[in-house]
C-alpha cells in the first residue's frame, strides 16, 4: 500500500482498487483518479525505477506533465513544523476557550471492567477515589472560564466523573452559578452518565435545563452486565439504566429525543447480539455513538470472527444505504453510527494547499477546545488524557495556563519532524500529545509506535471516499472500470 | 448628561453595536449616549465598549445595571438583536423596564406586529414616546418597468461588501457616510442595518429573496431610483447584505446571491471590501479583484482589514465562522507595514487616517471629474 517517498519525489500515496487507479496528493489533500498506464508511470517514478520509467510512451509522460502543471504530483515538503495557532496561542487562551469539563467527582458507583480508572486494570492511570470537587473550586473554574471566553459564542460546561451525579448537588450549584455569571449568553451543559442515579426529580431538572445528556449503555442485558456492574454488589446495572431511560421518555419525550447513547463495544461479543439492544422501543429512537473498548498499552483488543463477519456485512449494507440501494432500517444501528461518522470524516479530504510552515493534522489547541479541570483544580487538555502525567498537566486554577507545555503539545509534530515532513498522511494524521505520553514525558519513540495506526486510519478514510465514488459511478451507469479513462479527474 | 441634549441608554449592547454607539451623536446631535448596558455575562461590566472587540478605548463604558441606567436617562435605545438569541429577550426586558419607568423608547428590535402594537398602545396611554424603526419595503414593479433598461443613477455609487459576516463593514459604512457628509456631500445611505432608519438613512433587507429573482433586481433598482429622485444625493453609499461569496463548503452564507442581486440592480463606481484579519497579500487581492470584476462587475478599490481572525479550530457550529479578536494595536502595526506597499488602499478603515484616503480617492475619481463624465 505505502510507498516511501523522498524529498525530490512527489509526496503522494498511489493506490489501486479492483475498479480503478488513484493517488492521494498530500500537498493538496485531494484524491486523483488516473488511468492504469499513468498509475504505473507514477509508481515507477515513486520507486525510482529508471528502467521502467523509460518504457512508457510520450502520451503518458505528457499526462504526467499535465498533472504537474495543474499543481499535482508536487514535490514540495513542509519546511518547518509549526502549528498555525502557535503565534496566537496566548490570544486563543485569553479570549476563546471553547468549553470546560469539570471533574465533579472521582467516585463511581459502578466498576466497569474496561474503565481506565478501575483499580489494577490500568496501572498508568489514577484509580477511582472518594475525591469530590468542592463548590469553591468549581466556582473558581467557572470564573476562570468566564474570564477566558470573551469571544466564545456558545459557552459550554461539561460534567465528568467518576459518575457525575454522585455530586448532583454541586452540578446544580454550578449550573445556577454559571447561568448568573454568563447572563445574556446561551450557555449549555453536557454530562455523560451511567444513568443509574436518575431520579424523577433529577430528570425533571435535566430536561428543564436542556442538558446534553449522554448515557453509557454497552448492549443488551447479557453484554452490558458483563462489564458494567455496581461497585457495591457486583451486580449488573442494565435493569436500572433501562428503567431510567424509560422514565425519561415517559416524563419528557421531547427531551428524550436529545439524549444519546454512548456505547463501548467489546468485539469479543457477536455483532448481532450487541445490536439486540436496539430492539427496545425507546433505545431504537435514540442517537447512538460507539467506540471499541480501549486496552492499556501493550494489550490488544480481541475481535470474535462473528463480530468481524457480521460487522463487515453490515458495513456493506450501510454503504449501499448511503446510495439509496438498501433501506437504512435494515442496517445495524452501530453501523449506521459508523457510516455517519465515515461520511463526516471523508468530508475532511478536500482541497487545501499545505504551506511551507504547517503542522500534522492531529492536535487541537490544548486547553482551548475543552479544558479539563479535575477535582483539585488542575488543568489537562481534555478528559481523555492521563491525569497523573506531568506533561499533560497544563496548569491549574491557581497557577493559570502553562503556555510552554501547551506549546509543546500543540507542536507535537516537532518530536518526529523529519518523519512527519515526509509522510503522505501529514494532513490526515490523528496523533496528539496523548499518544506521545510516556512516563509523564513527551516521547518521540512512543509517538512513532502509533504512526502506522494513524496512517491506516488515514488510508481507510481515503479508501472509503473512493469506494463511494466508485459505487455512485457504477450505479449511475458510467461503467465498472476506470481503466479506459484517459484523463485525470478529482474524485468528488 | 450634556445640557440641552437628550441622554440615551443603549441596551443590550454587544460587539456588533459598536458602530451605532460611536456614530449616534454624529448623526443625531440632539442625543448623547450616557449609558451602554450589557448583561454581566458578556464580561464587559466596567470596561470600555472597545473591549468587546479587543480594541482600544472608544469612550463609552459598559454597565450591567439596567434599572439604574434607565432611571438616569431620557430615552432608552433598544439595540437590534437576532430574534433567536438570549440578548433579544434582554431587549424585551429593557423595553418593559423603560415602560415601567416611563421613559421614551426607540426600538431597533425586530418585534412581531402584535407585540409592537401592544407596546405602542401602552406607551400611548401612558404618554411615553415609542418609536419603532421599521425596514423599508421594495417598491413593486410593473410589466412596463421590467421592459425598460435598468435605471442608472446619476450620483456615483459606492458599495461596501464583506468577505465574512460582521467584519466591521457596518462601521466602515458609517465612517464613510460621515466623512462624505463632512466634506459637504449630500449622501444617500442604504443598508440592511436597522439603525440606518434612526440616523435618517435607509434600512432595507436586500437578502429577502421572496419573489421572482429577475423582478427583484428591478425592484432594487427602482428603490434606489426613488431615493435618488427624492434626495438628489451627491453620492450613494450602499452596504451590501450578507457576505459576498461562500467561505467554503461548510460556511456557505447565501452563496453571495444577495450581493450579486444588488450588484446587478445598481452599477457600482467604487467598491470597498471588508475582510477578516490575515489577508494582506496582493497575491490574494489581485485575483480576488479580477474575480469580482467578472462576477459582480466591479473591481476592488479599497480593502478594510478588520481585527477579526478566523478560528478554524472551533467545532461548535461548522456552518458558521467563528472569530477571535486580535489586539487592535497589533493589527494596526501590521497594517502600517503592509499598507504602503500595496497598490490599492488597504488599511483599517475604522480609522480616519485610512478612510480619508478612501474619500480622497472617491472625490478624485468620481466627483471632481474634469471631463468625460457620462450623463
Amino acid at each position: 500500500m505505502e510507498q516511501q517517498v523522498k524529498q525530490s519525489k512527489p509526496l503522494i500515496l498511489p493506490f489501486k482498487t479492483p475498479l480503478g487507479f488513484y493517488f492521494y496528493e498530500t500537498n493538496r489533500n485531494e484524491i486523483v483518479a488516473v488511468n492504469e498506464q499513468l498509475y504505473k508511470y507514477i509508481d515507477a517514478v515513486i520507486k525510482d525505477n529508471e528502467q521502467e520509467i523509460h518504457q512508457f510512451g510520450e502520451e503518458v509522460v505528457r499526462q504526467y506533465g499535465d498533472l504537474k502543471d495543474c499543481g499535482y504530483l508536487c514535490t514540495n515538503h513542509v519546511k518547518e513544523i509549526k502549528h498555525p495557532a502557535t503565534d496566537e496561542l496566548e490570544l486563543f487562551l485569553e479570549r476563546k476557550i471553547d468549553s470546560i469539563t469539570l471533574q465533579v467527582t472521582q467516585k463511581c458507583n459502578l466498576r466497569c471492567s474496561y474503565c481506565v480508572y478501575s483499580e489494577n486494570s490500568y496501572p498508568s492511570q489514577r484509580s477511582h477515589s472518594e475525591k469530590m470537587m468542592s463548590f469553591e473550586t468549581a466556582k473558581k473554574a467557572v470564573d476562570f472560564y468566564f474570564m477566558h471566553s470573551m469571544d466564545t459564542k456558545q459557552p459550554n460546561i461539561s460534567f465528568y466523573g467518576g459518575e457525575p451525579f454522585l455530586n448532583e448537588e454541586l452540578i446544580k450549584q454550578v449550573v445556577d452559578y454559571a447561568r448568573r455569571v454568563f447572563e445574556g449568553r446561551n450557555i449549555t451543559f453536557t454530562t455523560t452518565t451511567n444513568a443509574t442515579l436518575l431520579t424523577d426529580d433529577l430528570i425533571d431538572y435535566l430536561a428543564e435545563n436542556k442538558f446534553n445528556l449522554m448515557i453509557s449503555l454497552d448492549g443488551p442485558k447479557s453484554i452490558h452486565n458483563q462489564n458494567r456492574v455496581f461497585a457495591a454488589n457486583k451486580k449488573g446495572s442494565y435493569d436500572t439504566v433501562i428503567r431510567n431511560i424509560r422514565k425519561i421518555w415517559e416524563n419528557h419525550p421531547e427531551f428524550a429525543k436529545t439524549v444519546s447513547i454512548n456505547m463501548v463495544i467489546n468485539p469479543e461479543n457477536s455483532y448481532e447480539e450487541i445490536n439486540k439492544l436496539f430492539n427496545d422501543r425507546y433505545i431504537r429512537k435514540m442517537r447512538c455513538l460507539h467506540s471499541i473498548v480501549e486496552k492499556d498499552e501493550g494489550e490488544t483488543v480481541n475481535y470474535s470472527d462473528e463480530y468481524v463477519n457480521e460487522s463487515l456485512y453490515n458495513q456493506f449494507l450501510g454503504i449501499l444505504s448511503t446510495v439509496g440501494r438498501f433501506k437504512k432500517a435494515g442496517v445495524g444501528k452501530t453501523t449506521i453510527d459508523e457510516i455517519e461518522n465515515m461520511e463526516h470524516e471523508i468530508q475532511k479530504i478536500r482541497y487545501g494547499v499545505l504551506g511551507d510552515v504547517a503542522a500534522p493534522g492531529g492536535p487541537c489547541i490544548p486547553g482551548k477546545m475543552r479544558l479539563f479541570i479535575n477535582c483539585k483544580g488542575e488543568f489537562y487538555p481534555c478528559e481523555r488524557v492521563n491525569e497523573i502525567s506531568e506533561c499533560m498537566n497544563i496548569g491549574s486554577l491557581d497557577r493559570g495556563l502553562d503556555k510552554d507545555k501547551i506549546n509543546s503539545l500543540l507542536n507535537i509534530g516537532k518530536l518526529t519532524e523529519d518523519e512527519c515532513r515526509n509522510c503522505w498522511a501529514f494532513t490526515q494524521c490523528i496523533l496528539c500529545g496523548k499518544k506521545a505520553d510516556k512516563d509523564g514525558k513527551l516521547s518521540a519513540e512512543k509517538k512513532r509506535k502509533y504512526c502506522q495506526e494513524s496512517k491506516r486510519m488515514a488510508f481507510s478514510k481515503i479508501k472509503n471516499k473512493v469506494l463511494l465514488f466508485e459505487l455512485k459511478r457504477h450505479l449511475s451507469g458510467e461503467g465498472n472500470s476506470l481503466n479506459d479513462v484517459n484523463i485525470f479527474r478529482e474524485v468528488k | 448628561m450634556i445640557m440641552g441634549k437628550s441622554a440615551i441608554c443603549a441596551v443590550p449592547f454587544s460587539a456588533e453595536d459598536i458602530p451605532v454607539i460611536v456614530n449616534l451623536t454624529n448623526f443625531m446631535p440632539e442625543y448623547v449616549v450616557d449609558f451602554v448596558v450589557a448583561p454581566g455575562g458578556l464580561g464587559l461590566e466596567g470596561k470600555d465598549i472597545g473591549a468587546a472587540e479587543n480594541r482600544g478605548e472608544l469612550g463609552y463604558t459598559v454597565t450591567s445595571n439596567l434599572n439604574d441606567s434607565i432611571k438616569s436617562c431620557d430615552t432608552v435605545l433598544i439595540l437590534s438583536k437576532d430574534k433567536s438569541g438570549h440578548l433579544y429577550d434582554y431587549g424585551i426586558k429593557a423595553v418593559e423596564e423603560a415602560i415601567r419607568q416611563r421613559k421614551d423608547i426607540i426600538c431597533l428590535l425586530d418585534l412581531d406586529r402584535e407585540t409592537m402594537n401592544r407596546y405602542k398602545e401602552i406607551c400611548h396611554e401612558e404618554n411615553i414616546g415609542f418609536r419603532c424603526i421599521l425596514e423599508d419595503e421594495l417598491p413593486r414593479v410593473s410589466y412596463r418597468d421590467i421592459s425598460e433598461p435598468l435605471y442608472h443613477p446619476y450620483a456615483p455609487v459606492v458599495f461596501i461588501g464583506e468577505l465574512a459576516e460582521n467584519v466591521q463593514g457596518y462601521e466602515v459604512f458609517y465612517n464613510l457616510v460621515k466623512l462624505c457628509q463632512d466634506k459637504g456631500l449630500r449622501v444617500s445611505a442604504i443598508g440592511p442595518e436597522r439603525a440606518n432608519g434612526l440616523f435618517g438613512f435607509h434600512t432595507i433587507d436586500f437578502s429577502d429573496m421572496r419573489g421572482e429573482l429577475g423582478s427583484r433586481v428591478y425592484r432594487v433598482n427602482k428603490y434606489v431610483r426613488n431615493i435618488e429622485e427624492q434626495e438628489n444625493p451627491g453620492i450613494i453609499i450602499i452596504k451590501l447584505p450578507k457576505p459576498m461569496m461562500k467561505f467554503d463548503e461548510d460556511v456557505r452564507y447565501d452563496f453571495g446571491l444577495s450581493a450579486y442581486m444588488v450588484s446587478q440592480a445598481v452599477p457600482a463606481s467604487f467598491f470597498i471590501a471588508c475582510s477578516p484579519y490575515g489577508f494582506f497579500s496582493e497575491k490574494f487581492w489581485e485575483p480576488m479583484s479580477g474575480s469580482f470584476q467578472a462576477k459582480f462587475g466591479y473591481e476592488i478599490d479599497a480593502v478594510h482589514i478588520s481585527n477579526k481572525m478566523i478560528d478554524n479550530t472551533d467545532e461548535m457550529d461548522k456552518n458558521k465562522l467563528c472569530f477571535v479578536h486580535m489586539p487592535g494595536r497589533k493589527v494596526q502595526e501590521v497594517i502600517e507595514e503592509v499598507s504602503d506597499e500595496s497598490s490599492f488602499i488597504l488599511g483599517n478603515l475604522t480609522e480616519p487616517k485610512y478612510m480619508e484616503r478612501v474619500v480622497e480617492e472617491i472625490e478624485n475619481s468620481l466627483i471632481h471629474v474634469p471631463y468625460g463624465l457620462i450623463v
